[in-house]
């Protein structure tokens, strides 16, 4: 295949010319981010799966009931040796 | 999304529900109360316990009021004097001669707490409750 000479030349003289506007990066990352899903977006559509939320309120169940009953037992810990120490007010 | 939405909220009240009622429910409404959850002691332990706290609370509390009588002379001298004189010396030693009857009283009813307690578990009271009693007194 010989190249086209008329062709070759219009080639040559072309030159790309555009510009790209003001703040064009930035615009293009945020359309991205828009896009992006967020984690709580995420984790509200994970939520609406049945199985995944049943899993989900059973292990914040079983935390819940371990935090208070470790906040419950050191409360109870401090009242005890508040109540051992007369003078805990005097040295405070 | 709505439902999503609902759910994760409905989780996060059921967990929050679930930490608050734990801890009012497990919260001891005394001390012996946690003492005897702790240790795993019985009703008849916990009323002899409780018996000794009555005792202990009806024999420490002069001692508050002689520490703020005490203290407030202490501070009293402090603020008038210009340097330590002798009057401020037998102020400071009769805040320490209280804090020293308080402790020895609190050390005794720790022991008659312990002698209530099953052998095995003497031992783990004791270290479990001086340490932090003796911090509390200041690092002494």
């Amino acid at each position: 295949m010989t190249p086209d000479p008329q062709l070759s030349s219009l080639l040559q003289d072309w030159a790309y010319n555009a510009e790209t506007p003001a703040g064009f990066r930035r615009e293009v990352w945020s359309r991205i981010e828009a896009r992006r899903p967020q984690f709580l977006q995420h984790l509200i559509s994970l939520m609406a799966h049945p199985r995944i939320a049943a899993a989900t309120a059973a292990v914040v169940l079983m935390t819940g009931v371990l935090a208070g009953s470790l906040q419950a037992r050191s409360a109870g810990e401090t009242l005890y040796l508040r109540s051992l120490d007369p003078l805990a007010a005097h040295d405070r | 999304m709505k439902r999503g939405l609902l759910t994760l909220l409905g989780i996060v009240v059921l967990g929050a529900a679930a930490y608050l009622a734990t801890s009012r429910w497990m919260s001891p409404s005394t001390p012996s109360g946690w003492l005897c959850r702790e240790y795993g002691l019985g009703p008849e332990c916990e009323g002899r316990l409780r018996e000794l706290e009555r005792d202990y609370g009806s024999r420490c509390g002069p001692y508050c009021a002689s520490m703020c009588e005490a203290n407030g002379r202490l501070k009293k001298l402090v603020i008038d004097s210009s340097g330590v004189t002798p009057e401020l010396r037998a102020a400071i030693a009769e805040t320490d001669r209280i804090r020293t009857e308080a402790r020895i009283s609190m050390l005794e009813h720790i022991y008659s707490v312990a002698s209530q307690l099953p052998p095995e578990k003497r031992r783990d009271y004791l270290l479990r409750v001086l340490p932090r009693l003796t911090d509390s007194c200041g690092n002494r």
